[in-house]
């Protein structure tokens, strides 16, 4: 049986901080409103912590942690009021399967991101820094730019798309190894 | 390559990301994402967003614990392995935090979780919990009405009095009890109330019937029986019944009246007709068969009238409900949210003033997740003042039977029931008659009837008024109106000011083919393209433009051809226009309207006639005469009743008002300097010429209101 020796303890937290990127990310794709994925996430944090002495350092840790994310994903869904929830239960925990196959590479695409950012103009990169850096809505972003909403958030997909196109190309080139 | 599929989950998931997603979108792309295919593109995209966010550290609290709900041990671990986490990304940090405290103290709530609700005592021994946000209000100690939503509902004491909540569907009574209630607003405009008992029993009742419940049952009525309903389905047969003869009687003329209001008086009138009269009433207000009684008397009443009047009943306590505990609650929270922002833009300037950068950059996040709550918190607060009454004059020397005047006074709830004197003072009646009006129109009708119209051989007196003001959800800006032409029915333009809005979204648009059918306008065209964006000739365009709190509208139908308006009205029936309505799809619109008023009188009775209301006009002593026994007392020598006269008048003003804020944010969109290949379309809806209009319930349907533009 293990203990909380100081070993045990900070090789959690070492775990822990590791699988930051990726559980943000696990959290995130299902929970598209980001306040609530922001609280769903401190609250996974918060559970893994609570539980690092029960942790078996025997066993993989990401898949462990994603599940704990699911929980806690599956109970801020139940509190919330269902118009608020972008998708059903089934999409969900589709999206969770897809997220958790993913989850390996996802250090890799953080990098390939890196570099792919930097293909893209001035004016796209200042788009994506309001929305993800400045956490600026989509609406106050349009106002802003003195355009429609819609127009924003179809330039936004678009500019992900762009991206996750270029990250494809630079894993499989190997550019980012 | 792009497919029809992937557009229109690129459209879903931009609509997802504006937090604009309805009902019937989620089921959609729920429906999309089953496909191997489309799910990948979408957890593309949904990882994408988590990884941009990574990357540009938007997150900026990775752990926060409640401090009472970790041990001593646990907090010592927690603040060693912080160091590690803060050396590890700088995105986390850790702090002890009571945001769950303020969180349950929030209305809005961010990230949809439901606001811990108080539970409320009444004094007559009854505790209730509201869940969510219901919304309801307490009358007196034994009665709760529930307008939406969930209350758990238990009695603290033995003794208690039975309780009543009524809800729009019917009213559960108990007594020594606990059960949840819950009123459930669907997509498809129906609602469904549900009881839960958890213990006792629990009765719940509504004009076709009742039906008891003991722990561990859950009794429900179905919104397709719903009385509100089957009045709105009826108003509006009967609405487009009567523009038509309207349209007959006024060629080529604007017009507008209020189908609600002729409604209300009309049914009030057939509660006290029998027979082939009250058959005729039945026929011209389309009443549903499934009212009609069977038994010995079903000649002489030949329709069961609890389900309407209960309908009418809760449609205008709905209507002229103003200030509702949840409403209140909103304003409430949208001045505390405002005053915060003020706060923290004192904040912001102390920060800026002191070179720190960090806080100022903190303060300026907080800022903007207070703008987006307020804003949405506004956006919902019921912006407009919808006014419904009725009322009876009653020649005092009439044998007006009481049980009649009961009747009315318990389904239609009239402000007024008078006892006039017409036989001596007929012009002062007149005078106190048209005083009620303008007063209850807010001055827009000052008067109504007339020394003409009104005699000493009058003996009732069936009014009802109906005022409505509204903001619009997204108001127009006054400052590009401009003076455009406006083509009429004929072909000739005359110079009208045009009201515009190039972007708005808080609308639902849809086009149709000339037979009715829907066209599918697209999401996305190459720039220029004006091939296959609209339907093609005798096709036509509908937008519906909310008013503030959502809850009533303002739909425009407007033919593709500027002379289409005749072959729309043809074709124009209260199924078509809810299958029309059901496939608007809410998206960006160019909307241009013209800013127009008026203010008409019309003489009903020719076009009822035609629309079969007869006998109710002729002279009572006749084989086929008016049978208003029912208004009378049954042992009245009286000579029976007929119908004389039906006025009506309307007055309507359309322009851009709307608040401050909502006037400083409309906005255009033209810059796709980052979409080079192809555009979003965004459909216009130009009226400049003739077009129809409505305001309506969303909820329920009921047209409010009914009219059409040829010249504004």
């Amino acid at each position: 049986m293990l203990t909380d020796s100081p070993d045990t303890s900070t090789a959690f937290a070492r775990l822990l901080t590791d699988s930051q990127a990726k559980l943000y990310a696990f959290v995130f794709a299902q929970v598209p409103d980001a306040h609530q994925a922001h609280d769903v996430f401190q609250e996974t944090n918060r559970v893994l912590w609570e539980q690092a002495a029960s942790f078996d350092h025997a066993r993989e840790f990401l898949p462990w942690a994603f599940a704990v994310a699911r929980n806690q994903i599956r109970a801020a869904r139940q509190k919330a009021r269902r118009d608020r929830l972008a998708f059903d239960d089934d999409t969900v925990a589709r999206i969770a399967d897809r997220m958790s196959t993913r989850a390996q590479a996802l250090d890799e695409r953080q990098l390939a991101l890196a570099q792919c950012l930097q293909r893209l103009s001035a004016k796209q990169r200042s788009l994506l820094e309001r929305r993800y850096g400045r956490d600026e809505s989509v609406h106050e972003i349009a106002t802003r730019l003195e355009q429609s909403a819609n127009a924003v958030a179809v330039t936004l997909f678009r500019l992900r798309k762009t991206l996750s196109a270029c990250i494809r190309g630079a894993m499989s080139t190997g550019a980012t190894s | 390559m792009t497919t029809p599929t992937h557009e229109e989950l690129e459209a879903l998931l931009a609509r997802l990301e504006q937090n604009d997603l309805d009902e019937v979108e989620r089921k959609r792309l729920g429906q999309l994402l089953c496909e191997d295919e489309l799910l990948d593109a979408a957890v593309d995209q949904l990882e994408m967003q988590a990884l941009l966010r990574w990357h540009h550290g938007a997150s900026t609290a990775a752990i926060e614990v409640a401090e009472s709900r970790v041990s001593t041990r646990l907090r010592l671990l927690l603040a060693a392995a912080a160091i590690l986490l803060v050396v590890g990304t700088a995105f986390l940090t850790l702090r002890e935090s009571t945001r769950d405290d303020s969180r349950s103290e929030s209305f809005v709530t961010e990230g949809g979780v439901a606001p811990v609700a108080r539970s409320e005592r009444l004094p007559s021994g009854w505790e209730i919990r509201p869940t969510g946000d219901a919304q309801y209000s307490v009358d007196g100690a034994q009665r709760i009405l529930l307008t939406r939503g969930e209350l758990l509902v238990r009695s603290t004491t033995d003794d208690a009095e039975p309780l009543d909540v009524e809800t729009t569907l019917g009213t559960a009574r108990a007594r020594g009890t606990e059960f949840y209630i819950g009123n459930h607003a669907l997509g498809d405009a129906t609602s469904l109330v549900r009881v839960l008992v958890m213990a006792g029993t629990v009765v719940l009742e509504n004009t076709l019937g009742n039906a008891s419940g003991s722990a561990g049952e859950l009794l429900s009525v179905a919104a397709s029986r719903a009385p509100e309903l089957v009045v709105a389905d009826s108003g509006a047969d009967f609405g487009f019944d009567l523009y038509r003869e309207l349209v007959r009687e006024n060629p080529n003329a604007s017009l507008f009246f209020s189908p609600y209001s002729i409604t209300n008086v009309l049914t009030m009138a057939a509660e006290g007709a029998r027979g082939a009269t009250a058959d005729e009433f039945a026929r011209v207000l389309h009443w549903p068969e499934s009212a009609r009684r069977i038994g010995n008397d079903a000649q002489r009443i030949p329709f069961e009238l609890a389900n309407i009047r209960s309908g009418y009943r809760t449609l205008n306590r709905r209507f002229s409900e103003h200030d509702s505990p949840a409403q209140e609650q909103l304003a409430r929270r949208a001045r505390e949210l405002n005053d915060q922002i003020v706060e923290v833009g004192r904040r912001i300037d102390a920060a800026r003033a002191a070179n720190d950068d960090r806080a100022w950059s903190e303060l300026e996040r907080q800022a903007g997740a207070l703008r987006n709550q307020y804003y949405q918190a506004a956006r919902k607060i019921k912006s407009y003042r919808l006014d419904i009454a009725n009322a009876v004059w009653a020649e005092q020397s009439a044998p007006i039977s009481p049980r009649y005047l009961d009747t009315i006074r318990s389904a239609f709830e009239p402000e007024a029931i008078v006892a006039a004197d017409f036989v001596n003072e007929a012009p002062r009646e007149v005078a106190r008659i048209n005083d009620w009006v303008r007063t209850k129109t807010k001055g827009r009708i000052p008067s109504l009837v007339d020394e003409q119209s009104i005699r000493p051989l009058t003996r009732l007196v069936l009014l009802n008024a109906i005022h409505f003001f509204g903001e619009w959800k997204t108001p127009f800006d006054p400052g590009m109106t401009q003076i455009a032409d406006f083509t009429l029915p004929h072909g000739a333009t005359v110079q009208v000011p045009l009201m515009r809005n190039y972007g708005l979204e808080d609308c639902r648009y849809g086009a149709f083919e000339a037979d009715g059918a829907f066209f599918r306008s697209p999401k996305m065209i190459t720039r220029g393209q004006t091939e296959g964006c609209y339907p093609g000739p005798g096709g036509l365009q509908i937008v519906e433009l909310p008013y503030r709190g959502d809850d009533l509208s303002m739909v425009l139908l407007l033919p593709r051809d500027a002379g289409g308006l005749d072959a729309l009205e043809q074709r124009l029936t209260a199924p078509r226009l809810r299958r029309w309505l059901r496939q608007l799809e809410k998206r960006e619109t160019k909307v241009l309207v013209p800013r127009f008023e008026g203010s008409l009188r019309f003489e009903l009775a020719e076009a009822l006639k035609r629309l079969g209301l007869q006998r109710a006009f002729r002279d009572p002593s006749t084989s086929d005469g008016a049978d208003f026994s029912g208004m009378l007392q049954s042992d009245s020598l009286e000579d029976a009743l007929r119908v004389e006269q039906v006025v009506h008048r309307a007055f309507v003003s359309v322009d851009e008002k709307g608040t401050e804020a909502a006037a400083a944010t409309a906005m255009i969109m033209s810059d796709g300097a980052t979409m080079p290949d192809d555009v979003p379309f965004v459909p216009y809806f130009r009226a400049d010429h003739a077009f129809l209009y409505l305001i309506r319930d969303v909820k329920t349907g009921v047209i409010l209101f009914l009219g059409r533009v040829t010249r504004p």
